[in-house]
């Protein structure tokens, strides 16, 4: 996982979406991979809590 | 197996094996599951631990069959 792909999405999301709980996820696609990565962010909105290519995404055409 | 506690953000992971993940499934908002090329767990993160997983009861058991 390289640190430049999570910046890419946190900085151009594809989709963004509010947890129940206030962490975010963005999704964005990684032109190197050809796969959707999912970025989680702290209730801050800036803290990158985890993050992992996320194959459902591609799949459901989100 | 180990277990790895992140208290600053109630983060549980559970490591079953050292193999490099081929995927990441989501089991609801506060579980994922990291599985290898052949479908095997590697990893389980459990979010909000301490309610979703009641942490600070973690023990092991092992339950002996009949003889």
């Amino acid at each position: 996982m390289r640190d430049e792909w999570i910046s890419h999405v946190v900085q151009h999301s594809e989709k963004t979406e509010v947890q129940s709980d206030g962490r975010v996820r963005k999704w964005a696609r990684i032109a190197e991979t050809g796969k959707f990565l999912r970025v989680i962010l702290l209730e801050d909105g800036e803290t990158v809590h985890n993050a992992f290519f996320d194959r459902s995404f591609k799949e459901s055409g989100k | 197996m180990r277990v790895k506690y992140f208290p600053d953000t109630d983060t549980a992971l559970m490591e079953f094996t050292d193999n490099e993940v081929a995927e990441t499934r989501e089991i609801t908002e506060n579980i994922y599951v990291d599985l290898d090329h052949r479908g095997n767990l590697v990893s389980m993160t459990i979010e909000h631990a301490r309610t979703n997983a009641r942490l600070h009861e973690f023990s092991y058991q092992e339950v002996a069959g009949r003889t």
